[in-house]
């Protein structure tokens, strides 16, 4: 069984993500509205999962969108 | 050795990015990094200060000049000195983690604590950071006795932090009123810089 392992694990900030990923950019901006503030802007050296807990998002799917993103930028 | 990046026109987190990149290559030992918005100028000054710089801010308009120096070797004191005469200025650290002062009858310590806030600005400019943690994040919500007291040492330059993690505890992220919501690795980095340490 193959194991797989993410790229973007929850106590990352936003600033480790985006410095690794650019494009993980694009994810951060889809989620500010719901966010209610630019997360890059707000929570640039917050880890992942307290951005989640303050801002009412769900942590696995942000995890697994910017994953997605991770995975494509280092395929 | 002197860099300088103008990042005019870009958004969070392309200055920092920006300023990491240049950092990570070159290292210098004095960097001055062109912004044209508040968030900008705070995330790339936090991120110097985790980098270990001393940080000064010019602001001319709408336009703020970060500069950061760090104790790399071949660096002139004197030309950082020239940009920002208040370098050799302490810096104070207040760190408050209760609403009340000391232990043993708490309206005298709830009295006690805004008479402490109240005077805290006969620091003047050596109060560097003011960080509001556990209990401490119930002086910076409305309702707040100290509020406008607060409100007036930010306006007067002073950076207040307010633990995010402490008001999400107690629910009141919504509720705070001043003061930037920091996490431990601001605290620790402020403690680390400052040149004292008050525990309150």
């Amino acid at each position: 069984m193959a194991i797989t392992m993410r790229a973007i694990q929850p106590d990352m900030t936003i600033l480790d993500v985006v410095s690794r990923y650019r494009q993980a950019e694009a994810v951060f901006a889809k989620y500010d509205e719901k966010a209610g503030v630019c997360l890059c802007c707000e929570a640039l050296f917050d880890p992942l999962h307290q951005i989640a807990e303050r801002y009412g998002l769900d942590l696995e799917k942000l995890l697994a969108d910017l994953n997605t993103v991770a995975n494509s930028d280092s395929s | 050795m002197e860099k300088e990046l103008d990042c005019r026109g870009l958004a969070c987190p392309a200055p920092v990015l920006q300023t990491k990149q240049l950092i990570e290559k070159e290292r210098p030992g004095l960097i001055k990094v062109t912004v044209d918005n508040e968030a900008s100028k705070q995330n790339v000054s936090r991120f110097l200060e985790s980098q270990n710089f001393q940080i000064a801010v010019e602001q001319d308009g709408a336009v703020f000049h970060v500069i950061g120096k760090s104790d790399q070797k071949g660096v002139a004191p004197d030309a950082f000195k020239a940009q920002e005469p208040d370098m050799e200025k302490k810096k104070i650290v207040v760190m408050i983690a209760t609403d009340r002062m000391g232990f043993g009858d708490d309206e005298l310590g709830l009295k006690l604590m805004l008479n402490f806030i109240k005077t805290l600005k006969e620091m003047g400019d050596e109060l560097w950071r003011l960080i509001f943690v556990n209990n401490g994040v119930k002086l910076t919500i409305d309702g707040s006795q100290v509020l406008a007291e607060l409100k007036e040492l930010e306006e007067g330059g002073l950076l207040i932090l307010v633990c995010g993690t402490c008001l999400d505890h107690f629910d009141l992220l919504d509720r705070k009123q001043v003061g930037e919501t920091t996490n431990m690795l601001d605290v620790v980095t402020a403690m680390q810089l400052a040149d004292k340490v008050i525990n309150i």
